[in-house]
């Protein structure tokens, strides 16, 4: 029985100015999977997330998305197809408040974005969308705050609400707990488990917490490659990841 | 649907909406009063200060027309006279050849045909920003001035084009002005440029779309992972911004009866940015206020010293340097002021 991924990854390569950072890379993440990728620093983590959603073209292979090549499509024609993402270095709309960052992503999402004929004031859907998003991720009382205003934990959290407020089929997430205390990262996993639900999900993060409690299998990336690939339980066991990732931390 | 008590709460009472709903009650406060003033000034003024508020208006769409583009997406055009210009030739153009036609039929053409020419050249400026997209105005703008320049069968070169204002203007069918007078070509001007201005205030203020273009502004790379085309976004504003501008041009050539290389020169796309900046480019309405002060200013420097452009060339700098919100962001910087000795005062 062969079940269509809901993403794959076939042969990807790609290399900056001739240095290669993606080596013939092969992925397949089913629907409804929680994928967590690790790996050291410049192991490629990053440059694979901006190759997925069409930041980088990829110089050789080809990706799909529920079966379809999107390889050629710029990143807004693929978070239109259900992908979307989050950023390692924030990425908000620093000077606009916390209620018109999320608004920004449900207009989008619902097709009114540009819509000339429609009063903003009068989407009353929209905003009860905005008010349900913000209180999701915990920032209901700060919808009227102006983003660059907010703490840097409740940033990450409006970083992730506007992934979230698209309901995407595929959530990419790099790096959501960067910087953040132990505390922040507890309430983000909390956050993120309440809330993900059956959406399959792509995360990025060091916080080896984070990935256990996130993903059910783990991809080990190392100099570009797919090291190994397994359930958090086997990841934790392989002494090839011990020795190139983990360390003394699991040691 | 669930309930979100805190959010709602907060969005029903909140402080920092209270505070920008006073701004843009200050902002239409100003506009209304300055729209009322020009719309009675026949009543009120001279003819020769209604002939120079014909040019404050034409001049002040223009500047609005380039503010939207810097306002809304960031974007600081050093030619945007070329489409002005465009328009102010076709428009004289259209009137030699068309003149048993409504004269707003004819100016809705020439601010399509500004539109269109707009979305053609922002094909190639908007992939550009900062200023690497300034410079690429800037060339445009050249190129532009150099045809008017030398194409002098259709433009009358350095001559300019004169004698097209029909001595009958038909407003609508059976509707004619005949030999209009001074006041009622500006009430003519007036009558075309307060509901087209008005109408691109309600589609960049209260819509969808104008929340597009400033999130595009604001952020374009993660408005693209938002799914945002900012491309089209971006272009669609400055389609927006040309056909504005085209209209101005449209309403200078009609108010002036006469157009020139002036009209398209690379000094009066500098010219709009100081009006823009002068009036203040925080507001929507701003640039109508600098170009009404910046024509007043001209004329009363003008009747002193033959040097007047020195001097204000010397105010723009003075309020770039201390006033970099122009008129408008000193209206609101006395109203936040206002606010804090009131809130003081009811400690």
């Amino acid at each position: 029985m062969s079940e269509t991924p809901l993403l794959r990854l076939d042969g990807i390569a790609k290399a900056f100015a001739g240095t290669p950072v993606l080596v013939d890379l092969d992925l397949s993440v089913r629907a409804g999977e929680r994928r967590g990728l690790i790996g050291p620093n410049g192991a490629g983590k990053t440059t694979l997330i901006n190759v997925i959603t069409g930041a980088h073209q990829p110089d050789a292979g080809d990706i799909l998305f529920r079966g379809k090549s999107i390889r050629r499509l710029p990143p807004h024609r693929r978070n239109r197809l259900g992908i979307s993402r989050s950023f390692q270095i924030l990425s908000l709309f620093g000077e606009m408040t916390v209620g018109e960052n999320i608004r920004n992503a449900i207009l989008r999402y619902r097709g009114l974005h540009v819509s000339p004929r429609r009063l903003l004031r009068r989407l009353d859907t929209i905003f009860t969308e905005v008010a349900a998003v913000a209180e999701m991720v915990g920032l209901g009382r700060a919808v009227q705050e102006r983003a660059d205003n907010l703490p840097y934990g409740m940033q990450r959290r409006l970083d992730i609400a506007l992934v979230l407020a698209q309901q995407p089929e595929l959530i990419i997430l790099d790096e959501p707990a960067a910087g953040l205390s132990a505390a922040e990262t507890r309430d983000l996993i909390a956050v993120l488990q309440a809330t993900i639900g059956k959406r399959t999900l792509i995360l990025v993060e060091h916080d080896m917490d984070v990935v256990y409690a996130l993903s059910d299998r783990i991809t080990v990336l190392d100099y570009g490659r797919v090291l190994t690939e397994g359930t958090p339980a086997e990841i934790n066991a392989n002494p090839d990841v011990r020795r190139v990732y983990l360390g003394e931390e699991a040691a | 649907m669930t309930a979100y008590p805190d959010a709602l709460a907060e969005a029903r009472s909140p402080r920092r909406a209270q505070v920008l709903n006073l701004h843009a009650t200050v902002e239409a406060l100003v506009t209304v009063a300055l729209l009322a003033v020009l719309v009675a000034a026949p009543a009120l003024f001279s003819r020769a200060t209604i002939n120079d508020l014909g040019q404050a208006v034409c001049l002040g769409l223009f500047a609005i027309s380039f503010n939207i583009l810097f306002k809304y997406s960031g974007l600081l055009s050093f030619g945007h006279a070329a489409f002005f210009g465009f328009a102010a030739y076709t428009q004289a153009l259209l009137l030699q050849s068309f003149a048993g036609l409504p004269v707003p039929l004819l100016i809705l053409a020439t601010g399509l045909s500004a539109s269109v020419l707009g979305y053609l050249i922002g094909q190639i400026c908007v992939r550009r920003s900062g200023a690497y997209f300034s410079m690429t105005t800037l060339a445009i703008a050249a190129l532009f001035y150099a045809v008017a320049f030398k194409w002098h069968a259709a433009t009358g070169g350095t001559d300019g084009l004169d004698s097209f204002m029909p001595s009958s203007l038909m407003l609508l069918p059976r509707w004619h002005l005949d030999s209009p007078g001074i006041s009622q070509t500006y009430l003519l001007v007036l009558a075309i440029l307060i509901p087209v201005a008005v109408a691109a205030w309600a589609l960049l203020e209260l819509t969808p779309f104008g929340s597009a273009v400033v999130a595009v502004k604001h952020n374009e790379k993660r408005a693209a992972f938002l799914g945002y085309d900012t491309h089209r976004v971006k272009l669609a504003n400055f389609t927006l911004a040309a056909g504005l501008a085209g209209v101005a041009g449209a309403l200078w050539a009609i108010d002036n009866s006469f157009v020139s290389t002036d009209s398209i020169d690379l000094s009066f796309s500098t010219t709009v940015v100081i009006i823009a900046f002068l009036g203040g480019s925080v507001w929507f309405w701003g640039p109508l206020i600098g170009a009404v002060v910046y024509i007043a200013a001209s004329d009363w420097l003008s009747a002193l010293t033959p040097h007047w452009q020195i001097w204000l060339g010397l105010a723009f700098i003075l309020v770039v340097l201390f006033a970099p919100g122009g008129i408008a962001g000193l209206v609101k910087s006395l109203w936040r002021l206002a606010l804090r000795r009131q809130a003081a005062a009811n400690v």
